[in-house]
């Protein structure tokens, strides 16, 4: 019985012109956005090889030169490749980047404002700029046209309109009485039609939802593509599903046809803006983000004077290089040295604070599926702040050994040979395992499917006291 | 004259049938104690923040300036070198819509040579949650409301219709007019319980917590004001529009709700990725870059460093009739004079780059203007993040007025340098009596005209929507069917 349902409602379904309009819609408005975060993504790919094409490139013409020298070739004093001081501090400087995922398309999560290629010289890292600027203010602030949003936000509501009245309507039609006077129950019957509708909806999120991202994105080449897609796809056969039963609890316990589409609006409401919204002022308030005012301010006081030196060292113009002294070189390494020292604690509370965050919005995410699959959608298309994270521990990672590496040669007046130059430090990208991925994307699935079941055995009880009132 | 009379009566017999029906209707009283309790929260928890963030960067500007005042005796340009910060002031009303705030740099560097960018936007702080969902006084405004004006409306006309009350209004000979306005008095009545009590509380936030600002304050605040009642009626109308025009509840409310969702989430983000991605504008890092090829090879079809410099030293040299006696002059002051031409050079460097991207991004927000048309929403917020003085516009402006406050400052030093240096040249060291002589940063807000001259297609288009939807209501209303 329940395929004869599905049957002839396809049919029914497939002669509704609406009902085609908000699939093609909502596909198109999918493609869109998967462009739109494909274009993005695809610009920090270029972003990103510029900059290491010129990494090795100036690599490359260092080492040369280097041999020229040791050839008895002339010295410049301003870029000597011997020297560890010039080399560490600016000729040397090394490139850092977290490219973009291969479903980064879905999401531009944080992406636009933690940089995503960080220059890594001997100078302190006081928090790096990059990707804050005035270009792309406007989509900041209202928020990209990504994936995310199409499916996080709008998918729920083509959901509803596909099935606020799945019930309703046939009552008051006046069709149901003829169903039930069939040998088939009601919850049956409204299940029928409504996993046709969510196959119907599946079917275009799927294939539009992941081939178009991954073909747009052009990051099909990552090792771990397998986990990123299934992961992804959980979610959204999850979501969807959230989001169909919700459709059906409204219309077992509903009224009218207008009545269960403002009730269901509602709950999106609830559930993807206010939930959300306040779900962040919590986070906010129990966890909130040291001050960068403060911070400027402190590691000027801390380091006065430190940097009153280091002033001192750059402002006086028509000196020789400041290497041509090795003691001068010393002292900047000392004075560098005493102002990391004091101003790291307050770098490092911002870590921890983001990562507190981070951590209470994990456990605060089951309060909404909105938060669970916005949050899922960031982890699997690498643009979430855990990522972003251990990209940044691995850039101080670099930073550090860079350090150890010029100012050992720095404090021993030694110069750079071309067996240094193989030996320098290079960043190295470690990308968290699958499985924490799949673990990540696997617990907030269950936030979305253990509600999804409660709701459809609510409804099945709902649909009882239905045929009990006489289908009042 | 009695028939005046009877017409005011019949009026105000419909708007209070209208009010005590709303107010009666459970859905109302639940959907709308929940948008007040938010309206209420998201202004004290703006005022709240906006508090802390203005008594954390006045006392930051204040440690700033000390540390300045407070250097030892070192050359002129070498404390130029130095440098000092500044803080972005928050604006009085940007509790009301933070805009852009969380997403720019709030802290500068100024020192000698260089136009900093402003560092430490807050949202990099956060997790990406705070920015999926930013609840604030605008939000719940521009979007909430109008979805709570749904709910009660859309049933307005075609529920009377389904009734059959219709009728008998219409065989009362109730003039359709008459109708319409009872209607929107009685919708406009309902938004009042809710707007008027927030309206109050927000007047006395401005008042009591925040102090009142410059003169441009209370300018900026009715405008806003004034913006977000002309957005509310037009809603208003929008919704007697699509109620009137209906076929039934059902599908009034289906309609009202695609309109809200089409131009309250789609159109916002679609105008913002178009406008960024078709008025395109140099990033931050790119300006930087051309700012850096141009200081070392001059601007592009100019002369190259050298000979400007040169160029603008003589200048300086003639100014000061010291031009082909370069060899009379003390050291200090050959070195005070070059470093002023050189300054001048990074100054017309800087300024090149910069015009070219704030000419670009006053074309995105022209294009983004534009999508106001599609949307009321994307013309509100576009006039109320302006009003509020937190748009894109508004932070530049800030930018702007810090970037000449640095060139004040190095000006002033780099000219002691070469007026009081004598024979030292960079020996020569200077105290706590030019320090103190530096100039303070006194920020103040473009004025509502300036805002007004930016924003007119906001402003146009948002009365344009209030026009047509109410010009649309009146005609769906004259032609309803009434059975």
């Amino acid at each position: 019985m329940f395929w004869a349902v599905f049957r002839v409602e396809g049919l029914s379904l497939v002669r509704d012109r609406a009902v085609w309009a908000v699939l093609l819609g909502f596909a198109l408005v999918v493609v869109y956005a998967a462009l739109s975060g494909g274009a993005l993504a695809q610009a920090e790919r270029r972003a990103h090889s510029e900059l290491l094409t010129e990494e090795r490139a100036r690599f490359a013409a260092l080492q040369d030169e280097l041999v020229a020298i040791e050839r008895g070739g002339p010295v410049r004093h301003l870029t000597d490749p011997r020297d560890p001081h010039i080399v560490g501090r600016e000729l040397g400087r090394r490139v850092a980047t977290l490219p973009p995922g291969p479903l980064a398309a879905v999401s531009v999560g944080q992406r636009d404002l933690l940089p995503t290629a960080i220059i890594v010289t001997t100078e302190a890292r006081l928090g790096d700029s990059g990707a804050d600027d005035a270009a792309g203010l406007a989509r900041r602030v209202t928020g990209a046209f990504d994936l995310a949003f199409v499916l996080v936000f709008l998918l729920p509501l083509v959901v509803i309109a596909l099935s606020f009245d799945v019930l309703s309507a046939e009552r008051e039609r006046g069709t149901l009485a003829l169903v039930l006077a069939q040998p088939i129950r009601l919850g049956t019957f409204v299940l029928a039609k409504t996993a046709l509708r969510a196959a119907v909806l599946l079917v275009v999120v799927l294939a539009a939802g992941i081939v178009a991202p991954l073909v747009a994105g052009g990051g099909l080449s990552g090792a771990d593509v397998g986990a990123n897609v299934l992961g992804y796809a959980g979610l959204l056969v999850g979501y969807t599903a959230f989001w169909f039963c919700l459709a059906v609890l409204v219309n077992a316990f509903g009224s009218s046809s207008s009545g269960n589409a403002l009730s269901l609006v509602g709950v999106w409401l609830l559930l993807v803006v206010v939930v959300p919204g306040l779900t962040s002022v919590v986070v906010d308030t129990l966890h909130p983000a040291p001050s960068r005012v403060e911070l400027v301010n402190r590691a000027r006081d801390a380091a006065r004077e430190a940097e009153a030196e280091v002033s001192e060292l750059e402002g006086d113009h028509g000196a020789a290089p400041a290497s041509a002294d090795r003691d001068v070189a010393r002292r900047a390494v000392h004075v560098q040295g005493q102002l990391e020292s004091r101003v790291e604690p307050v770098i490092a509370a911002f870590h921890a604070q983001l990562a507190r965050q981070q951590a209470l919005v994990d456990r605060l995410r089951f309060l909404s599926p909105a938060i669970v699959a916005f949050e899922g959608m960031s982890d699997v298309s690498g643009s979430g702040v855990t990522r972003h994270q251990q990209f940044s521990a691995a850039v101080s990672e670099l930073h550090a050994e860079h350090k150890r590496f010029f100012f050992a040669r720095i404090e021993q007046g030694a110069r750079l040979t071309s067996a240094d130059y193989e030996r320098m430090p290079r960043f190295e990208r470690r990308e968290p395992p699958p499985s924490a991925l799949l673990w990540r994307v696997g617990s907030g699935l269950l936030g979305l499917l253990v509600p999804a079941g409660l709701m459809v055995v609510l409804s099945l009880r709902g649909f009882r006291g239905l045929l009990s009132r006489g289908l009042r | 004259m009695a028939d005046r009379t009877s017409q005011r009566s019949v009026h105000r017999a419909l708007i209070l049938k209208e009010l005590r029906e709303i107010s009666r209707d459970g859905r109302f009283r639940v959907a709308g104690a929940v948008v007040l309790a938010l309206l209420l929260a998201t202004l004290a928890f703006g005022a709240r923040e906006q508090q802390s963030v203005k008594a954390e960067r006045a006392a930051a500007q204040a440690t700033a300036d000390d540390h300045f005042r407070a250097q030892d005796e070192k050359n002129p340009h070498v404390a130029a070198h130095y440098g000092t910060y500044v803080f972005k002031p928050s604006g009085v009303l940007a509790f009301v819509n933070p805009g852009v705030d969380a997403f720019v740099g709030v802290s500068l560097k100024l020192e000698a040579h260089k136009r900093n960018p402003l560092e430490g936007a807050k949202a990099r702080d956060g997790t990406a949650l705070s920015r999926f969902s930013r609840l604030s006084v605008a939000q719940v405004i521009e979007l909430l409301v109008p979805l709570l004006l749904i709910g009660i409306g859309f049933g307005v006309w075609t529920s009377e219709r389904e009734r059959g009350t219709l009728r008998q209004l219409a065989s009362l000979g109730v003039a359709p007019r008459a109708l319409l306005l009872g209607k929107l008095l009685g919708l406009l009545g309902a938004m009042a319980l809710l707007l008027v009590p927030a309206g109050l509380l927000g007047t006395a936030i401005v008042a009591l917590l925040v102090d009142l600002g410059g003169p441009g304050t209370l300018p900026r605040g009715l405008a806003l004001v004034a913006g977000y009642a002309v957005y509310i009626l037009a809603w208003v109308l929008l919704t007697l529009l699509v109620s009137a025009h209906a076929s039934s509840s059902r599908a009034a409310l289906v309609t009202l709700l695609g309109l809200w969702v089409v131009g309250g989430l789609v159109v916002p983000r679609l105008a913002a990725d178009a406008a960024v991605a078709a008025a395109r504008a140099p990033t931050s890092a790119r300006v930087a870059a051309n700012v850096r090829e141009s200081l070392t090879r001059g601007l592009p079809g100019g002369p190259d460093r050298e000979a400007r410099v040169s160029e603008l030293t003589e200048k300086l040299l003639e100014r000061h009739g010291f031009l082909g006696a370069e060899t009379l002059m003390d050291a200090s002051l050959l070195s005070g004079l070059e470093l002023q031409a050189e300054a001048a050079f990074e100054n017309e460097v800087i300024d090149h780059h910069f015009a070219v991207l704030a000419r670009a991004l006053d074309r995105q927000d022209r294009f983004l203007q534009l999508f106001g048309a599609l949307s009321p929403v994307v013309a509100v917020r576009s006039l109320s993040m302006a009003l509020a003085g937190t748009d894109g516009a508004h932070h530049r402006h800030f930018s702007d007025s810090a970037e000449r406050h640095r060139r004040e400052l190095v000006e002033l030093l780099n000219t002691e340098f070469a007026e009081r240096g004598g024979a030292l040249g960079f020996d020569y060291k200077a105290g706590r009596e030019l320090w103190a002589k530096a100039p303070v940063l006194r920020y103040e807000q473009p004025t509502l005209g300036w805002v007004l001259g930016r924003q007119w297609p906001s402003v146009a288009l948002l009365v344009g929507w209030l026009v047509l939807a109410g010009a649309g209501a009146l005609r769906a209303v004259r032609r309803m069917r009434v059975v």
